[in-house]
């Protein structure tokens, strides 16, 4: 984890000119860009190609970026390059719960938990992810990143470039609409986290 | 019956209240109001365990590794940048054919080409003509001269302006010819359907290749 002056001086670095400093910058954020995308986009070769996106064009408006933070201007453009490859008229298809969840498209690490354990963690995150992808748009984002991703209000308002009281209403309403799915298609969660 | 009437007065809790309750995300005196009508209304205590319940399993999904560095290359940025460029080409070539559309248009419209332009410009031509043929009829030499020469002279004049004539005649016809080229209602037409089909066929295309991720 790189520390917040380093990262200025590494935008600065980037700025002018610097490759090696933007790519720093790179693998420092990498794993939340990526993950953004694979929980908006439900697909690991789309998510992979919205990614690179992010940063393609990220190091393209590295001069916009004054001050602030990074992360969340990063995190805003890859909120941006999500909404544009849904409204793609390529992807404008219906997407089927049970075919999500009998389809994982993404490996999940053991990180030394028990077979049967591995196998529960893989099968609830399948159907979470199946179940966050019937959210519309601005509900998903809003979820994923305050329920998911774990940033604060605040960070998740900048990134979706809306008021904080937007991001609680959207957020309440996608926690809602999961809770009323999860609940009435119980038979779709492993019995441990079935909800009462 | 004090919970009850408490409950009824105060009504249930909203959905957005609830979520923001369960991230802290509400004011102390708000806290204190939820907390206090949770503990009384068992619905809005099921609901909120619900939120609470769906909350903590979202947070249970786990970090997907990425598959590979996304760190760019020189070649990547620049590659890139050129597809981009290349995206978009027919937008601007469909904004430039817009422009010349609404300039023909609004030229059309003004009266500036077409049959009274032609007009003007024949007529200025018309008049070029007869400035020529003018000075050629009282332009005679000042000192005196031989009859035969001055013969010649006319001759040559009379040589000169016929050939004046026909320079103008050629001028005429040629602007006539160049004006006949785009200024008949018919031919303006034309060019109008014509630039409104490029605009329309480019902006497709710029569309198209908007939404053709593909590319990338």
């Amino acid at each position: 984890m790189i520390e917040e002056t380093q990262i200025a001086v590494l935008v600065s670095e980037a700025k002018a000119g610097r490759l090696s400093a933007f790519n720093t910058l790179v693998e420092e954020y990498q794993t939340p860009i990526y993950n953004l995308a694979y929980r908006m986009l439900t697909d690991t070769a789309v998510a992979e190609d919205v990614a690179q996106d992010t940063f393609v064009a990220a190091y393209r408006k590295l001069h916009q970026f004054k001050e602030g933070n990074f992360r969340a201007w990063l995190m805003r453009i890859a909120a941006n390059c999500c909404r544009d490859y849904m409204r793609s008229a390529q992807v404008r298809r219906n997407v089927s719960l049970e075919a999500l969840v009998e389809q994982p498209s993404f490996v999940l690490t053991s990180n030394g938990a028990s077979p049967e354990d591995f196998a529960l963690r893989r099968e609830l995150a399948q159907v979470l992810q199946a179940t966050l992808a019937t959210l519309p748009e601005d509900q998903r984002l809003a979820v994923v990143l305050v329920d998911v991703q774990e940033f604060s209000y605040e960070e998740s308002a900048q990134i979706m470039g809306i008021p904080v009281g937007t991001v609680k209403s959207r957020l309440s309403r996608g926690r809602l609409a999961l809770r009323d799915r999860l609940s009435s298609e119980t038979e779709l969660l492993p019995t441990e986290f079935r909800l009462r | 019956m004090k919970g009850l009437l408490h409950r009824f007065q105060m009504g249930h809790i909203k959905p957005a209240s609830l979520s923001a309750f369960l991230d802290a995300a509400v004011s102390d005196s708000e806290y204190k109001k939820i907390t206090r009508h949770l503990s009384d209304c068992t619905q809005c205590h099921a609901e909120m365990l619900g939120l609470q319940q769906t909350v903590h399993l979202l947070r249970t999904i786990p970090e997907v590794p990425v598959p590979r560095s996304f760190a760019l290359t020189a070649s990547v940025t620049v590659v890139k940048a050129d597809l981009s460029r290349i995206r978009r080409a027919p937008l601007m070539a469909a904004a430039a054919m817009a422009v010349a559309l609404v300039v023909v248009l609004v030229s059309d419209g003004l009266g500036l080409v077409g049959p009274q332009g032609q007009q003007t410009v024949v007529h200025l031509a018309m008049e070029e003509q007869a400035a020529v043929v003018r000075t050629d009829a009282s332009g005679g030499p000042a000192s005196p001269i031989s009859m035969d020469t001055k013969t010649t002279d006319v001759d040559r004049s009379a040589s000169v302006q016929s050939t004046s004539i026909n320079t103008v005649d050629a001028t005429q016809s040629r602007r006539t010819d160049t004006l006949n080229g785009v200024s008949s209602p018919f031919d303006l037409w034309m060019l109008e359907l014509g630039l409104l089909g490029a605009v329309i066929l480019l902006g497709i295309t710029a569309w198209a290749g908007r939404n053709d991720r593909s590319s990338l």
